[in-house]
């Protein structure tokens, strides 16, 4: 249960960081490194979302 | 030049012709659709939508690199993002809706549970269940097995998500003025999506030659291609777009500081990545 809620959790925190890098691409200059910022974010939690899915599926729990 | 005013180009037949083409495909899709013919009607409407598109936006980028674009131009493409973004969050979202109304409230409702639990009547001997592998109606037959989550659908997210790494790296190449590495990187995240759409297209063809998983498999067959097909049509669309940035890289186009086309194209790309993250938990593994 507590592996669903970590998942269900790191999901959220990818959504709103994608969802900051859509804010600030419509409002920032391009010489502006908000987005990319918020873009890495993103993306490292996707990895440790594929690292939680993987444990999940090593250990039996998914 | 646009001396600080609103940039007017000059008239253009792309809006008349752009408007033939998606006619002819719209009445080649009607004319399938009731008469199941007219589908080379349809084929030449669709190339004619994607030459007219094309042409447009050379068009577009030749008045860009021209210099003929302001702030206020700036802003247009924007706002012009802002509602391209929220259309394809609404439009995923009627499909994530329908996939959860489905498995929260329907299916619990024909096996007797919840405020329509009387649906039940219907069909008495229903056994709700996720996934829906024996419809309620025995006219429909549902999929004989459903497709493990940990085989190919965990390659094609482990795909997405360095696709997603490679890009980003591309991204920051950019801003720091390293144009080969952003090329480079650049092109490994188009070989990455051109990855996915085969691997989709394996797992496609399993789904229906293996598992029973149709588009006439009941509620399920219908929401997974509805979900995983309109995905991988944008992740088609999606590396379409990284390609054009990568011949824009190559032909020079693009500065440290402007370079509005490359960061919409990296964040459509993401958005393509975290739609199929959500995919892979709710459809295939949850």
């Amino acid at each position: 249960m507590w592996l669903k809620l970590l998942i269900a959790l790191v999901f959220i925190g990818i959504v709103v960081s994608l969802a900051a890098g859509a804010g600030f691409l419509l409002h920032d200059e391009s010489t502006s490194r908000r987005l990319l910022t918020s873009l890495k974010w993103r993306i490292a939690l996707a990895c440790v979302l594929m690292a939680l899915l993987l444990f999940g599926f090593l250990s039996g729990e998914l | 030049m646009s001396g600080g005013s609103y940039y007017v180009p000059a008239n253009s037949r792309w809006p008349i012709l752009g408007s033939l083409a998606l006619g002819a495909m719209m009445a080649g899709i009607g004319i399938k659709l009731v008469y199941n013919t007219g589908a080379p009607l349809l084929v030449i409407g669709l190339l004619c939508v994607i030459c007219v598109m094309g042409f447009w936006f050379r068009d577009v980028i030749h008045e860009s690199m021209g210099g003929l674009y302001d702030a206020q131009m700036d802003r247009s493409f924007r706002w012009g993002m802002g509602w391209f973004i929220f259309s394809e969050v609404m439009f995923f979202a009627a499909f994530f809706g329908a996939l959860f109304y489905v498995r929260t409230f329907t299916i619990p409702w024909l096996g007797g549970e919840g405020a329509k639990g009387v649906s039940a009547l219907l069909w008495p001997e229903f056994v709700p269940q996720w996934p829906l592998l024996n419809p309620p109606d025995a006219s429909v037959a549902g999929p004989s097995s459903v497709l493990s989550p940990w085989q190919l659908p965990l390659v094609n997210t482990l795909i997405l998500v360095t696709s997603s790494i490679t890009l980003t790296v591309a991204h920051e190449a950019l801003k720091l003025g390293y144009r080969q590495t952003c090329r480079n990187w650049l092109a490994g995240t188009v070989l990455l999506g051109i990855c996915f759409i085969l691997i989709q297209g394996v797992e496609y063809y399993e789904a229906y030659h293996h598992y029973g998983i149709t588009l006439e498999a009941g509620i399920f067959g219908a929401t997974f291609f509805i979900l995983t097909g309109f995905h991988g049509l944008h992740v088609i669309i999606g590396t379409l777009i990284l390609a054009s940035m990568l011949v824009r890289i190559i032909k020079g186009h693009f500065t440290n500081g402007h370079h509005f086309g490359f960061e919409a194209s990296c964040w459509y790309w993401h958005f393509v990545d975290v739609v199929w993250v959500g995919l892979f938990i709710f459809v295939y593994v949850f």
